[in-house]
Parts: structure tokens; sequence; C-alpha cells
């Protein structure tokens, strides 16, 4: 009898438990569009390294229209691995893909793909873009090989190439010459730490700026001055900001009482962060590129928060400010609109995997 | 695969399982013999496992030699997925990693011992156990929380689980002195595996063993690749490349029976390998790791003596010398040197000695103290990489005190294990020393006299320690890391009886649990791809049930069929904290649902052999969202094979299909299985 009964409820176990993989997919935190605007951004995850899971989202506040994946709907392929930047130029979106070592041209109607230019050397090997910007009708790609890829923006086709520093990790325009902050991240712990000066006429570079060590993002303001990032050696260099002047191509200040990681600049405004990787703090500053002096160390003024901001960028037609939160660099993160007065507009929840980098149309 | 293909396997295996046990209870009620022992077909050690599976106070598996030629399994990495409660993390083809988590608990946690004394790998803090052959191996056999031998190493007791790989012991028939075998694996994607053994007994005392194999495969399969991380995009056929192996093993054993009540080994074992990594298939750079090499080299020597002192003591003592080597290179690194290159070297010196005193005829205690040092270098692409590595020194003390107390109903056993850990770096900041105290319970109650029915429970508290890539490894270290900790609780029920002359095995073992983990070691990565940095963060809750399912069935005389079958639920959770966005998720690689069954048919003409494993859905990521998604998989095999008595030995001949359905899956997302595949075993026994 026992048996039987053992029997009996043996079975039973096993229909229960062989009858239950109850693990099901849960659902993102996905908000209707907060609000109605004629205003399409665009979303840049870059995913995590070795996941091929980079991924574009769009969101259409005009007729409350979104896509989680704008890319991957539209072409039924995804982005590729580790996408770092992206930049609207005319009616074309240029993503660069890092790991994937591609230049990704899509139409930003449609989503559709119009060109994939990849970049590789002579031997295979992946140069791995970072950065790109753009100057009468060429797209200038800066890449971890330590190249600056001409792309013009007509033919999609690579129209030079010319070398600078190691490991590049940041491109802007200024004067009719382009500047890369030579990052040599991967050289760890021999940093580099110049700025090229490359003429974009003669497409040579023209000159090595000692800035500080690894530097990164790179951006110009109206006037012709360049400001740059260095990150120093994460210990005892600490993140400093530099400002060079693109008439002498020499630096002409340094900016000893704050620190920042990022920042962008419209209207010669610099919208800024710091994250402190050993405190977990961040710190959202804006910045005065003609008085060259901050404007507020604490920007945001209705108490919101961000767990890990990521990227920075402002719409140019209404001057909103858009920060990513990466929270744990592993879960989806956030993009956050702060209006100028830096109260929080609204928040766009669990957009992507480490969202870098919102661009407006 | 989708889910409903899923869910009619689990139908298939329910039905298959509903199908043995059916018959059963009409006979049960008749005829009820526990006393009987259990008719197999031959009288092999798996007959004696099997009984030690059931009887344990903790969840206890094997896989006797004779059971892994029929799985179809080439490294134990293979056999080990037919274990329950077992996720291995398989980085496909012979080459790739494979480690072994058990219950969730994480790879870092499984120990791993070869013939009775623990391998380590101080700098990952897991053994790949994708290097492990079968073609030595005896028995396999895992043990979750730790075995009811009490009179073992410290080591052995230090674990949340246990892998024990034992190698082939050589017994001689009457007279012979001489015997050995020699064999060659070959097959896809370049399979080119000969291997020899050869036993001698030199007196009555001593006998050796000398082994060794060459394994060497160009690795190139065939698979599908998806466009799509949700998997459902555009696709294309390519080959994974960079994925050469070529392995050598040599080893060699001196086996002592000086007196009835005294033996002894000693082991010399080499491994050196040299191979591709083939890393994630990056989409649209596919040749991305086609430059990436890696060559190591293994050496120990372990001794190992024991020795009953008297009817109430034995002691025995174990030691060794591991020498381990690493080399790393990717020559398309874009540093100005343009390569990356590591040069690891560890050694460790280890001595261990353990008394057993039987109090009573019930109750017996042991002692056992393990001291070992562990010591790595490392040289890097750049002088200064190399100078400002740590160098460190891991001096560690084990001791235990463990009790067990048996009847027929009843077994039980505790034990307590105490830690002390110092770590000594040249360079930069050493970590805090670690002494911690491990407790362990357990206990087996057999209710009925005449039934073999077992209740089962345990408890056991045990960490694990920071490696030295945790801890020193470049920017990532964290020196500042607290010990990863466990808690595991289990209560089991196990069942064997024998039925009738064409059942003489039925088993079954059923086991639920809820294990901790905390202070789990994790990599963030930060700002950009340069920094990612070790932290203690997160806690997770398993609650687990784990089924094993054996029985064999005597057709008539000549034919036999034996069958088993494992099965496993996991829900295991990010419980780190509430509210956060993976709180309440399922931990990556872990699928909620997951088995495996084997069927073999044995026959005077030829064996045939089935073995499947499946697993239920896994998330690549951290979140449960559909984007992190990868599809269960059901990965078929089968083999027929036939001994050959020729005058003076046998032949024996195999051919196995693998993954028979050809189903293009991955275990590790981005990293494909290889397809369709086929093997052949040619072996000459003597």
């Amino acid at each position: 009898m026992i048996k039987y009964i053992l029997h009996i409820s043996v079975l039973t176990l096993i229909i229960l438990i062989a009858s239950c993989d109850d693990m099901h997919d849960k659902l993102r935190t996905e908000d209707d569009l907060p609000v109605t605007e004629a205003t399409r951004i665009f979303v840049l995850s870059e995913g995590l390294i070795n996941l091929n899971n980079s991924s574009l989202a769009m969101y259409d506040f005009s007729v409350g229209a979104k896509s989680s994946d704008y890319f991957l709907t539209a072409n039924k392929r995804g982005l590729g691995d580790t996408a770092n930047d992206m930049g609207l130029y005319g009616s074309k979106l240029y993503v660069v893909v890092n790991v994937s070592s591609q230049i990704e041209v899509l139409d930003a109607g449609t989503g559709l793909s119009l060109k994939q230019i990849p970049l590789f050397n002579g031997q295979g090997m992946a140069r791995q873009p970072r950065y790109i910007d753009f100057h009468r009708g060429k797209a200038y790609v800066c890449s971890f090989d330590g190249t600056v890829a001409k792309i013009d923006t007509t033919t999609l086709q690579i129209e030079g190439l010319v070398n600078c520093g190691r490991n590049p990790d940041g491109i802007c325009i200024a004067n009719g010459k382009i500047y890369v902050s030579n990052s040599g991240g991967l050289n760890f712990p021999n940093y580099d730490n110049t700025v090229s000066v490359i003429d974009i006429a003669s497409f040579q570079e023209i000159k090595q700026i000692s800035v500080g060590i690894n530097p990164y993002k790179i951006k110009a303001d109206s006037e012709g001055d360049v400001y740059v990032v260095t990150r120093g050696n994460y210990g005892s260099t600490a993140y400093r900001f530099h400002r060079i002047s693109s008439v002498t191509d020499e630096v002409v200040q340094d900016f000893e009482d704050f620190s920042l990681l990022n920042f962008t600049i419209l209207n010669d405004t610099a919208y800024m962060y710091h994250y402190d990787y050993s405190t977990g703090r961040n710190q959202i500053m804006t910045f005065d590129c003609k008085t060259e002096t901050l404007i507020t160390d604490r920007f945001i003024t209705d108490g919101t928060t961000l767990t890990t901001p990521f990227g920075i960028d402002v719409n140019p037609i209404n001057g909103d400010v858009y920060i990513t939160d990466g929270k744990s660099y592993l879960t989806w993160g956030d993009v956050l609109c702060f209006k100028q007065s830096g109260q929080l507009r609204f928040r766009l929840n669990e957009v992507g995997l480490n969202p870098n980098k919102v661009v407006f149309r | 695969m989708s889910d409903s293909r899923v869910e009619i396997l689990l139908t298939g295996l329910c039905c298959a399982l509903f199908c043995w046990l059916q018959p059963h209870d009409i006979h049960a009620v008749e005829k009820l013999d526990t006393t009987k022992t259990y008719r197999i077909g031959e009288v092999t050690v798996t007959e004696q496992y099997r009984k030690a599976e059931i009887r344990t106070t903790a969840p206890f598996q094997t896989l006797s030699a004779k059971q892994l030629s029929k799985l179809n399994a080439l490294q134990v990495s293979d056999a080990i997925r037919h274990f329950s409660g077992v996720s291995l993390r398989d980085y496909g083809g012979i080459g790739g990693l494979k480690t072994v988590s058990v219950r969730s608990l994480g790879a870092t946690h499984t120990a791993v011992s070869y013939d009775g004394i623990t391998l380590t790998d101080c700098q990952t803090g897991q053994i790949d156990i994708g290097r492990f052959s079968l073609d030595n191996v005896e028995m396999i056999a895992l043990n979750n929380g730790q075995s009811d031998q009490i009179f073992q190493p410290a080591r052995m007791f230090a674990s949340a689980a246990l892998l024990q790989i034992r190698t082939v012991t050589p017994r001689f028939e009457d007279k012979k002195t001489w015997q050995g075998k020699v064999g060659l694996k070959s097959g896809s994607f370049g399979l080119f595996n000969p291997a020899f053994r050869l036993q001698h007994k030199i007196n009555r005392m001593f006998s050796a063993d000398l082994s060794g194999e060459w394994l060497a495969a160009h690795g190139q399969y065939p698979y599908l690749l998806d466009y799509s991380y949700l998997g459902s995009g555009l696709t294309s056929k390519e080959i994974r490349k960079n994925t050469d192996v070529s392995n050598l093993r040599l080893e060699t054993t001196l086996y002592a029976n000086l007196t009835e009540r005294e033996s002894a080994y000693l082991k010399a074992y080499l491994y050196t390998s040299e191979r591709g990594l083939p890393g994630a298939t990056i989409l649209y750079n596919t040749d991305n790791f086609s430059s990436q090499r890696m060559e190591d080299r293994t050496f120990f020597v372990q001794g190992h003596y024991e020795k009953d002192l008297s009817d109430l003591f034995s002691m025995q003592l174990n030691a060794k010398y591991h020498h381990g080597y690493m080399h790393y290179s990717d020559t398309t690194y874009l540093n100005e040197l343009g390569r990356m290159e590591s040069f690891f070297r560890q050694n460790e010196y280890y001595g261990s000695v353990a008394m057993l005193y039987h109090a009573s005829r019930n109750l017996s205690f042991s002692f056992a103290a393990d001291g070992f040092v562990n010591q790595m270098l490392a040289r890097f692409e750049t002088p200064e990489l190399s100078d400002a590595f740590a160098k460190p020194v891991r001096n560690s003390l084990l001791s235990v005190l463990a009790a067990k107390f048996v009847t027929d109903e009843l077994l039980a056993t505790a034990s307590l294990l105490s830690t002390m850990v110092n770590d000594k770096v040249q360079v930069g900041e050493a970590p805090d020393s670690h002494r911690r105290l491990s407790p362990y319970l357990s206990v087996a109650y057999k209710p009925f006299a005449d039934q073999d029915i077992r209740v089962r429970f345990f408890y056991k508290n045990i960490f694990r320690l920071p490696s030295f890539n945790d801890l020193y490894y470049a920017r990532t270290g964290n020196v500042g890391l607290q010990p990863e900790t466990t808690d595991q609780l289990n209560a089991g029920l196990t069942y064997a009886l024998s039925l009738a002359d064409w059942m003489p095995l039925f088993s079954v073992t059923v086991d639920a649990y809820r294990n901790y983990v905390k202070d789990k070691i994790v990599a963030l990565p930060t700002k950009n791809i340069f920094i990612w940095s070790m932290v203690n963060l997160g806690k997770v809750q398993v609650d687990g049930l784990d089924l094993t399912v054996e029985t064999n069935l005597s057709v008539n005389d000549k034919i036999a069929v034996l069958l088993g079958g494992t099965y496993t639920y996991q829900r295991a959770l990010d419980v780190t904290m509430p509210g956060s966005n993976t709180y309440g998720h399922q931990i990556p690689y872990t699928p909620r649902v997951s088995g495996s069954g084997r069927l073999g048919v044995e026959t005077p003409w030829v064996n045939v052999s089935y073995s499947l494993l499946w697993s239920g859905a896994r998330y690549a990521g951290y979140q449960n969202y559909t984007e992190n998604r990868l599809p269960g998989y059901a990965d078929h095999g089968i083999s027929a094979s036939r001994d050959v008595k020729l005058k003076r030995c046998v032949l024996s001949l195999q051919v196995e299909a693998l993954n028979l359905l050809d189903e293009n899956y991955a275990v590790v997302k981005w990293f494909p299985m290889p397809g369709r595949s086929y093997r052949t075993i040619v072996s000459l026994s003597f």
C-alpha cells in the first residue's frame, strides 16, 4: 500500500513539475509618450560588449509613435556590437558600431539601412570606430586603430584615411580643422595625452597638442574654442577640463576647480556631467563657453536623481536637456528630459541597455 | 526552439516516466522484497554506486565508466550535463571553456577532485572541466553539499558542491601481469584522438599504470548566424574559426597495497594544450576573435597514503605539488605593440593529514587538517603591467572536525570546518585575512524496515574566496572583496526497489532545496569598455527541485534495457535589492527547467544507446526581457557499439551521431554549439 501511495505521489509530482517552465519574459516599464510636440528622437543604446545588442529606439512625439528597436524592425538585423556614437546629417543617421567595426548609415525617416560601411584595414583587422562628426558634406570617424576616416555623405564611400595618435576617443571640427583626442586607452597604463590636429583641406595631421592624460570627449564652441576632457589614470591623476584655441592650436586654459566626464555644447553653453566611480556620486553642470565660467554645478533643481549618467545631449529646437542613465550598466537604462530650468520634464523608462546618445530631428 | 517544442519534450518525458511507472503499481502490492539484491547484467561498480546514491544524506549522483560509454560523451563536461541540478557553461567546441554551476550557485562554488585530491585554480577560482577526457575515467560523481564519507581531506568539505573524477585503477585477473588498451577516436571537425593505457602488476604489493592520449581537431564547424539579438532576423551560414585544439595528456600512477590495512598511490599528471579562442561571434566582424590563442600546461604530482592503525583508528596522508602555466595572446589588439599578451604561472604546495576514530559500532569521528600555499606570477606585454602585478601568495589552513552516526534506520553526519586564509602581495595592497567557521549537518532516515525508502536532509554553509583575478587583475581587481557565501538547505526522498525479474532495479530520488548566495562577486562595466570592476554585490535565492530516475529492465536472458532520466527545476532569483529593476528576475544562464534522459539497449549482437539533453529558455542578461532570452534546446545523441572477443583481446567498435537533429543552439549567447556530427571509436583491450 505504501508503495502504491508512493508511486502515485511520485507520478503526480513528476507531472506537476514537468509541466511548469513558469519562466516568462517580464515586461519592460514602458509608458505612453509623455508629451506632444514636433520632436522625433533617436536613442542609441550600446548594449554590452560581445552581446551584439546595440539598439536604436525611436520616439516620435508628434504622432505618438515609438519603436524600441527602429533599426532592427526595419532591417531584420541588429546594429551589431557596441554602437558608441551616432550623428544625424541631412536625412541620414550615421551609427558608429565599435566592435562590429561598421558605420551603419540609415534613412532617418524609414529606418532602412542605406549602406553599411565596414572599417577594416588591409589585413582584415577591425579599425574599431568610436566617434563621428560632420563638416561640409563629409563625415569624419575616428577609430581605435589610430585613424580618422573621411566618408562622403552622398556617395557613402571612404575617401581617405589619416593617422592620428593612439586609440582616439573623441572628434570635433573647428576652424577648418579636425581635433581628435588620443586616449591611448588600450595601452593602460601608458595612456596617450595628446589631441591631434588634422587640416581638413590637406587631410594631414599638422600637430599634436599635449593636453593631459587620457583625453576623451572633445567639442567646439562658436568662437573657435575646443574643449576637451582628460580622464587621468582613474587613480592619482584626476578628471580635468581644458580649452584649446583653434587659432594657435595651444591649450589656453586648464580648469582646476571642477571635474567632469562628459559634455556637449549647444549655443555656447556646455552641458556637463561628472560621475565618480569610487563613490557613485554624480553631478550635472552647465558652463558658459563665452565667459569660461560655470553657470551652475547643480543643474537639476527639482530633486530628481540619476544613478549613472551615461550620455548628455540637448534638443536644438527647444533647448531640452536629455541625460541618459546607464543604471547598473547591466540593466536597461532610462532617458531623462530636463527643461532649461533644470526641472524634469519627462522620463522615458527602460529605453535600452546603456543608452549613450540622443539625436533630434 | 520554441516554447511549444519544450512543452512537447516535457510531455514526452512525462509519458516516458509514466510508462515505466505504470506496471509497477500492479506488481508492487504483490511482491515486496527489499532484501533481494538487484540483478544487473554484471557485477560492476555501477551497482554499488547506485546503492550509494539512494542511501546518502545529501544528493549524490554517479556515472560509471560503463554508463559514460553510453552517453556519447568525449569530455567530462559532456557527461556532467546528465546530472540533475547542474548547469554547464559551455562556450562550444572542444577547446571552449566549460565550467559547471551546481544548483545556481555559480561555477566558483564547485570543487573538482581528481582521485581524491581537489584541483585548484586560484587565478579564476573555477576549473575548466572540458580539459578532462573520459578516456581514463572510471567514475564521475557529484556531491551536493558534501559526501557522507567523513574520512577525507579537509578541502573535500570546503565547497558547496564537489565533482569527483576517479581514474581507472588496475584490477588484474588471475596470473595476468600486463594488461592495457589502445584506442582511437576520430570524427567530424578533424577530430583525431589516439589513446593508450598500460597496466602492470609488479608484484603482490605494487602495480603501475601509464596512460596517455593526444587530441587534435581543427574544430571548424558550421553554424547559422542570426543577425537579430531577438533571434528572428536575417541569417547566414558561417564557419566557426580559430577553433583548433591540440591537447596532450600523460599520466602515470604507482599503486601499493602494502598490507591489508595499508595502501598508497603516487600519481604524476601532465597536460598540455594549445588552442584558439574563438570568442563570441560578433555581427559583421566574425573574425573578431580569430587571433586569440591560448597555451596551457598543467603538471601535478600527488600522493595518498592510508593506514588502519588499529581497529579504532585510521589515518590518511595526502600531498600534492601543482604547477600551472598559461599563455594568452591576442595579436590584433589595438595597443602600441599591436598585441596583448599574458603569461601566468601558478604553484600549489599541498599537504593534508586526516584521522578517523571509530568510537563505537555506530559512531565515528574524524579530524582533518590541510595546509596549502598558492602562488601566482604574471607577465604581460609591457614591463609596466608586469611590474604592477601583485604577485600574490595565499596561505590556507583548513581543519575540519566531523562526526558520523550510522544505524540501520539512521545515517547522520555533521562537520565544522575552520578556514584561515591570508594573502600576501609583493605589489600593492593586500586584502584582509579571513577566518571562518562553516557548519554542515545532514541526516537520512529509513522509516520502514522492509522498504528502501529514505527521507534525507542537509544544511550547509560555506563560502568561496575571491579569486586572484577578482582581487588583483589589472584595474578590475578589488582587494576589498569579501568571500561569497552560500547557504544550502535540502530535503529529499529516495526510493529503490527490485520489482520483478524483469525489472531488477528501479530507483528514484527527489530533492527540494533552497539556496542563498550573498555577497556575490560580480563584474560591473563602467563608462567605457576599458574599465570593469569586481564588487560584492548581489544576493540570489534559489528554490529548486531535482529528480532522478533510473531503472533496468531484463527483457530476457540476453537483452537488457537501461533507462535513466533527470529533471531539474530552478527558480534562481536575484533578490539583491527590493524594488530594483532586476529584483525577482531569474539570474543569467539558468534555465527554469532542464533535464536529461538516456536509454540503452544491450543485446549480444549490438548495444545501442540514446542520450538526450534538454534545457528550457534562459536569459543572457540580468533582466528577464525578451531581448535577453536565449531559447531552449534539445540535443539528441545516438550510438551503436559492439565488442568482439578475439583470442587474447577484445575489440570494441562504436559509432556515434551527436546533435542528431542538427539543432542550431547556444549554451552561452553568441557562442554557437556544433551541429550534427559523427565519431567513431575503435579500441583494443588486452
